[in-house]
């Protein structure tokens, strides 16, 4: 009888374990602001990025749980497809939060405040739509929950449209410190140049990947 | 003769124990994976409630077990249907144990129906199995898991629509729980009384009303008096309330539909022991029910703690909400087949109760190949035991040298 009670349910709730990835992942991009601090007052250690590689082989584990979870014939409310792309998505931005902690160890500059603005403002804005997608996985819970009541329905879809706002902002961000990197080519080094193009642009998949969550959370609440 | 008595008494004991040990995690599990008791409160509580439900509403469907199988007029030899009884009972024993062993989600009742019909089909032929009943009683194992998912997606439904989806779901409990749990009390001392008191119709509504009326102002005031820390949270702890509840009427239930399993073949035997007859009328003694539930209960003490912290373990989401939906469906189908004395599956109950909650939306995950073995144990441990049964029915006729 206890295997049978066993095997009707599964050891762990799916939903419980997206939302513990998700906090290991906001966990992650939590390092990013003072990495990038660190970073240009040249004193970045190599602990951000072990801490960070600790947290990927949580998330990696927690991830393999949800995939054991779904690996035999199961009744659920969602699509297994659809759960494995969003831990899929969830999976590639603590990757590229561990890329970008390595890639600040790679270089190291100076005389670039305006620089440190900018990017200090993008990073913000992409903890914000990590910490915005975490808040979506939470409600998606409440969902499940409350039945699918169309009030935390509503609110789930709200949650959505907030990651979508602060991802447009990140790409705003993005554009805005292009052009500023553009604008300095004869005086920035064009090593360092591809160098914080490339950073940006990690930076603003992060928010990307954040959004494709959402908007496939948004999918099957539908 | 003596001998027979005390080996009768040691089989039957034995499957009542197995039962016990087994089946408890059907009528608590819920309750401790949700949190609402610990395995040890539960443990206890299945105990005493098995007990009760045994000896109070056991009867009945002992009845059915003894006399429904074989027909009463084809028995003409009463020794033969004392090592029947003796064969029914120690295959099902035997296939108990190997399932357990086996992890297999076995019904008790189908077993004890297996083996009465393969000793009554060697022993007096195929006309002498009471197919219509049997064929009542197989409806029954279909019917039932089927009526316990519709019960569980109706109380699941209802619970979401008046109080999941209201704008306030915490105002909305204080207001309709009151309602739906007096309504479990209701249904459980209305057939309380219907069966084991033998009241009229009339007379168990109204007293079952009464009870659960004043169960309602009693719940009225304890959620008065909760505390609104957090929406859903706060209705969940309300029905965690209810879920000791329910899970106790599961409790009882069970203790009344599955005591037959063990007690009827008993009573078989016992009455052949003292009257060298088959009575056109069995009266299941009270002892012979007292017997059986003490070996459920025993079973509960000594096994059941472990299955329930086992499955406190496993079933970790479980909500409230959709353990009490669980539970009130389940215990009600038990019971209500119990009054109507049929021998259903209360394993199967509990898989049609918590599928009736996933397909509504209720569970966000069930393992739907769990079915597939229920049904293959459907179609399995019939043939199992009856083979089994009439096997040692063979072999006690040759060794006892019965003419």
């Amino acid at each position: 009888m206890v295997k049978f009670i066993d095997r009707m349910f599964p050891k762990e709730s799916p939903l419980d374990l997206m939302i513990l990835h998700g906090e290991k992942i906001e966990e992650a991009v939590r390092f990013l602001k003072p990495a990038f601090d660190k970073f240009f007052d040249g004193t970045l250690p190599l602990d951000y990025s072990e801490k960070v590689d600790k947290l990927e082989k949580e998330a990696d584990n927690i991830k393999y749980r949800i995939r054991e979870v779904y690996s035999k014939l199961k009744y659920t409310y969602f699509e297994k497809s659809d759960i494995f792309m969003i831990v899929h998505e969830m999976d590639k931005i603590i990757d590229t939060i561990d890329d970008i902690l390595k890639l600040l160890l790679m270089n190291r500059v100076e005389n670039l405040d305006d620089l440190k603005e900018l990017l200090e403002e993008l990073t913000e804005n992409v903890v914000l739509t990590v910490e915005e997608m975490v808040d979506a996985l939470k409600e998606l819970k409440l969902v499940v929950e409350s039945d699918f009541a169309p009030k935390e329905v509503e609110k789930e879809k709200a949650e959505a449209e907030e990651v979508e706002k602060e991802e447009t902002k990140t790409d705003v961000n993005t554009v805005t410190l292009g052009k500023y990197l553009f604008s300095k080519k004869y005086e920035i080094n064009p090593v360092d140049l591809i160098f914080f193009m490339e950073l940006s642009k990690l930076l603003s998949k992060i928010a990307n990947y954040a959004e494709n969550v959402v908007e496939r959370i948004n999918l099957i609440i539908r | 003769m003596l001998i027979l008595l005390i080996l009768t008494t040691i089989l039957g004991f034995a499957m009542a124990f197995s039962i016990g040990a087994n089946d408890v995690a059907n009528s608590m599990a819920t309750a401790v994976g949700a949190k609402a008791i610990t395995p040890k409160q539960a443990a206890f509580i299945a105990m005493f409630l098995e007990f009760a439900g045994a000896l109070m509403f056991g009867a009945h469907v002992s009845k059915t077990i003894v006399k429904g199988i074989v027909k009463p007029d084809f028995i003409d030899k009463p020794e033969y249907f004392l090592y029947g009884a003796l064969s029914a009972l120690l295959a099902s024993t035997i296939w108990i144990l190997v399932a357990t062993h086996w992890s297999m989600p076995i019904s008790t009742t189908h077993s004890i129906v297996g083996g009465m019909m393969g000793f009554g089909i060697v022993a007096f032929g195929l006309k002498s199995i009471n197919w219509l009943t049997f064929l009542h009683i197989a409806v029954s194992w279909v019917i039932s898991p089927f009526f316990g998912g519709l019960l569980s997606y109706i109380t699941f439904k209802t619970i979401s629509s008046l109080i999941l989806h209201a704008n306030s779901p915490w105002k909305s409990a204080k207001r309709y729980a009151p309602l739906l749990i007096s309504i479990a009390i209701f249904v459980m001392f209305f057939l309380f009384f219907k069966k084991t008191l033998k009241m009229s119709l009339s007379i168990s509504a109204l007293y079952g009303f009464l009870i659960g009326a004043i169960g309602f102002i009693i719940t009225f005031f304890s959620i008065k008096r909760m505390k609104n820390t957090d929406e859903y949270e706060s209705v969940e702890n309300v029905f965690k309330k209810a879920q000791i509840f329910t899970s106790c009427y599961v409790s009882f239930s069970h203790g009344a539909n599955d005591v037959a399993n063990a007690a009827g073949p008993i009573a078989a035997v016992f009455i052949i022991l003292e009257t060298s007859t088959i009575p056109k009328e069995v009266e299941i003694p009270s002892l012979i029910l007292m017997i059986g539930g003490i070996g459920i209960s025993m079973g509960v003490l000594f096994m059941g703690y472990k299955v329930m912290r086992t499955v406190g373990e496993s079933i970790t989401y479980l909500t409230n909400t959709r353990g009490f939906a669980v539970d009130f469906s389940t215990a009600t189908t038990v019971l209500l087949a119990s009054v109507l004395g049929m021998p259903i599956s209360t394993t199967h109950v509990v898989v049609g109760s918590v599928t009736g909650v996933g397909l509504a939306r209720g569970v966000e995950t069930v393992n739907v190949g769990v079915l597939k073995n229920v049904v293959l144990s459907w179609i399995v441990t019939v043939p199992f035991t009856a083979g089994l049964s009439a096997l040692l029915f063979l072999v006690f006729k040759s060794i006892l040298n019965i003419a």
